[in-house]
């Protein structure tokens, strides 16, 4: 299945949000989650369905002003 | 050391200042603060001295952005490591907005990473002066307060635009004193005095201080509280720096309840002529 992830496409066998997010280590970490232009909130990422060519951008706080 | 610096002083500064600041907490976005110094979390050295400069500011409120997580580099941003979730509030900005609706995403986004409701409204399109784009930061304070967001309206200063925001649900209206990170200070007093007479919520000063005495001034002016990021990280040590502003704020707080003297052209002596031994000069020594 191929996604695409904070600007980079790549195959990647993830049915929901949380297998994208346990795919990249970040399940515990302080992180939000957009898929397709729409906030998917922590509870719902197991029951959220990532389909091929789905966009999601996976956003954390930085240092900022 | 800083932290040793700081228990001293707190110690030598004795009661009467506690006492005078008891009860004046800042109500802002549904929460209640003691200090009135937020601190900016970006362009630190390290991340050990944004810890220490967060300890000796006292500050409660920090701003942080939000940005895309690095997947090649997990580790990249360690921020937030020092940061105690159950003492500071957090603000995050919508740096990088150029309008309106990129700014809700983003606020949005920032709900969901578990910063609460309060979002600091921040859309620029001018890149030289990064000064905020008025209508822009208008729509985008109207969208969030309906969606519930205590939404911080990073706005020039200007009283109407100030006015506008307040009236558009904004919890504060944040008017920079000078472009972001320019330490020029407050570049308008007399709007900045106009903004804390007339708006009916929080003014908090936000960009362009550079050093205590702005921060002061601000204050003094009428100010409900003031942010500093760069002025304090960018110091050659920015945890004493952030203790500076710490009493900075505090002492210009404490002087606009006390009242200022209003400004005079001509002297007002302070020492009393009646019974001098020697009678007034004229100039040249000609007795009056």
């Amino acid at each position: 299945m191929r996604i695409r992830v904070n600007g980079n496409w790549m195959e990647l066998d993830a049915e929901t949000v949380a297998a994208v997010l346990e795919h990249f280590s970040l399940t515990d970490k302080k992180v939000a989650v957009e898929l397709d232009g729409v906030v998917v909130d922590r509870k719902n990422w197991a029951d959220t369905a990532v389909r091929d060519g789905a966009v999601l951008e996976i956003v954390q706080f930085v240092s900022g002003g | 050391m800083a932290d040793t610096v700081e228990a001293k002083r707190s110690g030598a500064d004795g009661d009467a200042g506690k006492e005078a600041e008891r009860g004046d907490e800042l109500a802002v976005g549904g929460k209640i603060l003691r200090s009135r110094l937020f601190l900016g979390t970006g362009r630190f050295p390290d991340p050990l001295a944004l810890k220490e400069a967060i300890a000796a500011s006292g500050a409660e409120v920090l701003t942080f952005s939000i940005r895309r997580v690095q997947l090649e580099d997990l580790a990249g941003d360690a921020v937030l490591k020092h940061v105690d979730h159950d003492r500071h509030v957090f603000l995050p900005n919508t740096s990088g907005a150029r309008t309106a609706e990129e700014a809700v995403r983003i606020a949005r986004l920032a709900r969901a990473a578990g910063a609460g409701n309060w979002v600091k409204v921040e859309i620029s399109v001018a890149d030289e002066t990064l000064l905020p784009d008025p209508a822009e930061t208008l729509r985008a304070t109207e969208l969030l307060a309906k969606e519930g967001f205590a939404v911080f309206a990073y706005c020039s200063d200007d009283p109407v635009l100030c006015r506008r925001l307040a009236e558009a649900g904004a919890a504060a209206v944040m008017p920079g004193g000078s472009p972001i990170g320019s330490g020029l200070g407050i570049l308008n007093p007399y709007n900045l005095a106009l903004i804390a007479e007339q708006v009916r919520v929080p003014v908090i000063v936000d960009a362009g201080i550079g050093a205590p005495s702005d921060a002061a001034l601000a204050m003094e002016l009428g100010a409900s509280a003031v942010l500093v990021n760069t002025a304090v990280a960018r110091a050659r040590d920015p945890a004493a720096m952030a203790a500076a502003f710490r009493r900075a704020v505090e002492a210009g707080r404490l002087a606009r309840l006390a009242g200022r003297i209003p400004k005079r052209k001509y002297a007002t002596a302070s020492s009393g002529h009646e019974e001098l031994i020697s009678p007034p000069y004229r100039v040249g020594g000609v007795p009056l």
